[in-house]
């Protein structure tokens, strides 16, 4: 058994090995075309390969808009959930919501991005003004890919509620604090690297999250941080470019590796912030 | 004003059908220790948390009766629990200290309760008053899990004196700790006695003898029951010396229980 676990962590390892290879060996050759440097990848916030330029800025700026968003969204709203679920809601109440919140989770994200296209972009623009809301928009999509991670940041971070030990509430309660101040100043200040966990896998699945961008933020490379325009993610220009046939070796079809690498060097950073953030705040207990 | 800190009148306290607490007559009096004695499962515990409103949190127990604190009714619609807990304190049997530092503890409940003075002052008082400043002064900033069982314990004791309290509590507060800092336990409370109306439950019988003014023998109610009651209430010394119930007798000297 032991062994066994063994070959699944190294197997592990070594697939999180040969994708970095896999995008690495790709992102060089682009990297090492003479038309590219790392100053222009790097510092520069246009994205048009046709017209050799290659701003990853261009990409990143909606990737971060759209996450940002969706985390507004989900951080609050699912710890909110998570707390009343664990701190204010009857058993019975609990065995209702949970599975319907859940439900959430299940549903395909090409639903999610259809959704936000044509349910919650048309009463954006109803309510903030067709003219300053375009038909695509990153408030959109980040907002209905808020709906998406809410469920996983409530279900996971209702666990961690859930495992700090009553006898901690019962001690605030006994100090003649309400359920909030219990809940909020106690218990969830004892789950924060378990909620800090559920948070960090939010911030991951909204970077990642491919499908309800393509759909719904934008079908072009913006430079912008305005959640009202349009504006293309790395993983929503992967996705596109990677749908027509780009020729093996060219240069488009090479950047599409370099944007990957960048992606998965974005999820790192947040990751490690994450990280740093829940040690420095976390309050242990036995 | 009432000479009593708490009295109750004909008190059960159930948890669903179950009646785990019968008819329990008390009059707990003020600046005194209180001790409840009793083998496990007679329901000591059940009775305490009912004086602090603690078994609110149990959603199938109920409480038929009265519990008079100062002639008022703490099971009254018009009475808030959290009020109820301000004013009157708990220390459980294992020490349950916040993950927070050991200034934090202390302050903790005096914020979320409005407390407006000087914070600094009245954390070096309260860990003054719970015989522990000495050993923690340096280190305020640190987390109180550092802290040894027994230190917690009194840190525990620290932060509920910090909402001056009219009644502390306490289930079985020494049951955790070793012979020394189970002394440390009571000699404050023979302290804190001179502020404090307190109620202890212990299953050390020579604990109830040392540190209480009066003892509460609870039994279960009788043969084939499971109810626990108060078999016999009075001082100390009369309970561990000249019991008017046999079984009394038989317990404080060891013969059952
Ligand atoms: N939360 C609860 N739900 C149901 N029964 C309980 C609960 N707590 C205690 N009891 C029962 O009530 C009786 C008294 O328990 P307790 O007050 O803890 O006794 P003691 O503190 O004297 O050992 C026991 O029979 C116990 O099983
Ligand atoms: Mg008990």
């Amino acid at each position: 058994m032991e062994a066994l676990l063994f070959i699944v962590g190294v197997l592990t390892v070594f697939i999180t090995i040969s994708i970095v290879l896999t995008l690495g060996d790709q992102a060089l050759l682009f990297f090492n075309d003479p038309a590219v440097t790392l100053a222009e990848f790097f510092g520069t916030t246009q994205w048009q390969p046709q017209a050799g330029q290659f701003g990853i800025w261009a990409l990143v700026s909606a990737t971060l808009t759209t996450s940002v968003v969706a985390l507004l969204v989900a951080v609050p709203l699912g710890l909110a959930a998570a707390l009343y679920l664990s701190e204010y809601a009857s058993p019975r109440v609990r065995d209702i919501l949970k599975p319907l919140l859940e439900v959430l989770a299940g549903i395909p994200t090409v639903v999610y991005g259809y959704f936000a296209l044509l349910f919650v972009t048309p009463i954006l623009r109803t309510l903030l003004g067709a003219d300053r809301v375009g038909v695509y928009n990153m408030l959109s999509a980040g907002l209905v890919m808020g709906i998406m991670i809410l469920p996983l940041i409530s279900s996971m971070s209702e666990d961690a509620l859930s495992a700090v030990p009553r006898s901690l509430r019962e001690a605030a309660y006994a100090m003649g604090a309400t359920r909030l101040e219990a809940s909020v100043q106690v218990v969830l200040p004892a789950a924060l690297s378990g909620v800090g966990a559920a948070v960090i896998l939010g911030v991951s699945r909204a970077v990642g999250e491919t499908m309800i961008v393509a759909i719904a933020s934008g079908a072009g490379p913006n430079f912008s941080f305005n959640p009202l325009e349009a504006a293309e993610t790395m993983t929503g220009h992967i996705a596109r470019i990677s749908g027509g046939d780009l020729p093996y070796g060219t240069l488009d079809y090479s950047s599409l590796f370099a944007i990957a690498l960048m992606l998965f060097l974005v999820t790192l950073v947040l990751n490690l912030i994450s990280q740093w953030f829940v040690a420095k705040f976390r309050e242990q207990y036995e | 004003m009432n000479a009593y800190a708490i009295e109750t009148k004909n008190l059960s306290i159930f948890y669903g059908q179950f009646e785990a607490v019968k008819d329990v007559n008390l009059q707990i009096e003020t600046g005194k220790i209180t001790a409840i004695i009793g083998p496990s499962g007679c329901g000591k515990s059940t009775l305490l948390r009912a004086f602090n409103r603690m078994n609110d949190f149990v959603p199938t127990s109920r409480v038929n009766g009265e519990i008079l604190l100062h002639g008022q009714n703490l099971y009254s619609r018009e009475i808030d629990p959290v009020e109820v807990r301000r004013r009157i304190g708990m220390v459980f049997q294992r020490p349950n200290p916040f993950p927070k530092s050991i200034y934090e503890n202390i302050s903790w409940g005096a914020r979320i309760n409005g407390f407006k003075g000087n914070m600094d002052e009245l954390v070096e008082q309260s860990l003054r008053s719970a015989a522990l400043w000495d050993e923690v002064k340096d280190k305020l900033k640190q987390s109180a899990y550092a802290l040894s069982g027994g230190q917690q314990q009194r840190l525990c004791i620290a932060r509920t004196i910090a909402i001056q309290p009219e009644i502390i509590l306490m289930d079985e507060p020494a049951s955790a700790l070793d012979p020394i800092a189970t002394l440390k336990i009571e000699e404050l409370m023979q302290e804190l006695k001179k502020n404090y109306t307190i109620l202890i439950v212990t299953h050390n019988m020579q604990q109830a003898a040392r540190v209480s003014d009066f003892t509460a023998m609870m039994m279960l109610s009788g043969e084939g029951e499971r109810s626990g009651t108060v078999i016999e209430f009075d001082q100390t010394t009369k309970i561990f010396t000249n019991p008017r119930d046999s079984r009394t007798e038989g317990y404080v000297t060891g013969r059952f229980g």
